[in-house]
């Protein structure tokens, strides 16, 4: 995921900046995402890309799927989950939501019978 | 390079996963993708906590291989081998649904709310030898079981 990060304040008598982020392919401006006021005393403050980089791994990715949460979902995006034999006449046209995850995952081989 | 591989299976009620290691191997699980209920383990020994906790779950082929394992549901885990491992997980799909878990040590009364799954081994069951990962939905009927030392279990939705 892409993350944009745009710093709209800086308080300084409490070492804290305002901000707002969103994916970087957004198709909403960044400047309509809320604005979210984060310390920065544990933040790494060596340069600015470091800066930046602690402030994205502190707030920035827990907050964009937060804000992902709470924008709904399309109606025609509304997904229902993939059981059932595979049957490409049932499945075509329907949108199917999966759990994405990064892992390598192999098949396992498992065989149903009955007893 | 340590041997480590990931399988996964999603069956028509509920899923399995697998993992095959070598001795001294640390996994982690992210919370989002822990959908465990029981751990088998059919080789070796490990044992898995919640990160940075000390309050660890041993799996042992020689002693306890069937464990409950949903106080571990909504937290990163970590799994350390202590020698070459297989460990089966069996998941829900739902973590609304609950599964009651069971190994099977000898004939029983099947019902339709429950499947069976053959970790390890040649089981007779009803006549007919199961190999590994063979799974059966069960009906409300007796099951005649000759265990034959294998590793069964049956699990039962909530």
């Amino acid at each position: 995921m892409k993350v944009i990060i745009k710093i709209l304040d800086y308080l300084s008598e409490r070492d804290a900046v305002v901000f707002r982020t969103c994916r970087l392919n957004s198709h909403k401006p960044i400047d309509e995402y809320p604005e979210k006021v984060v310390d920065c005393f544990d933040l790494n403050k060596n340069d600015t890309e470091d800066f930046i980089q602690s402030l994205v791994h502190k707030i920035s990715a827990h907050l964009i799927e937060e804000q992902d949460e709470n924008e709904g979902i399309l109606e025609e995006n509304t997904p229902i989950k993939p059981t059932g034999e595979l049957d490409f006449e049932k499945i075509v046209g329907k949108v199917f939501q999966v759990r994405h995850t990064t892992r390598r995952i192999n098949h396992l081989k498992m065989r149903r019978i009955e007893l | 390079m340590k041997r480590y591989h990931r399988y996964f299976k999603k069956c028509e009620e509920f899923s399995i996963c697998s993992e095959i290691g070598d001795a001294n191997v640390v996994a982690l699980e992210e919370a989002k993708d822990r959908y465990s209920l029981y751990h088998i383990v059919v080789k070796g020994s490990g044992r898995v906590a919640k990160t940075f906790d000390s309050d660890y779950l041993v799996g042992d082929i020689n002693g306890v291989y069937f464990s409950d394992v949903k106080k571990f549901l909504g937290f990163d885990t970590v799994f350390e081998s202590f020698e070459p491992v297989q460990v089966y997980g069996f998941n829900t799909l739902d973590l609304e649904q609950d599964w009651d878990g069971r190994l099977v040590d000898g004939s029983f009364e099947g019902d339709d709310k429950s499947w069976l799954i053959c970790f390890k081994g040649n089981p007779t069951i009803n006549g007919k030898e199961l190999r590994d990962m063979d799974y059966a939905k069960l009906e409300n009927k007796h099951y005649d079981v000759h265990l034959n030392d294998a590793i069964v279990g049956v699990f039962t939705k909530l």
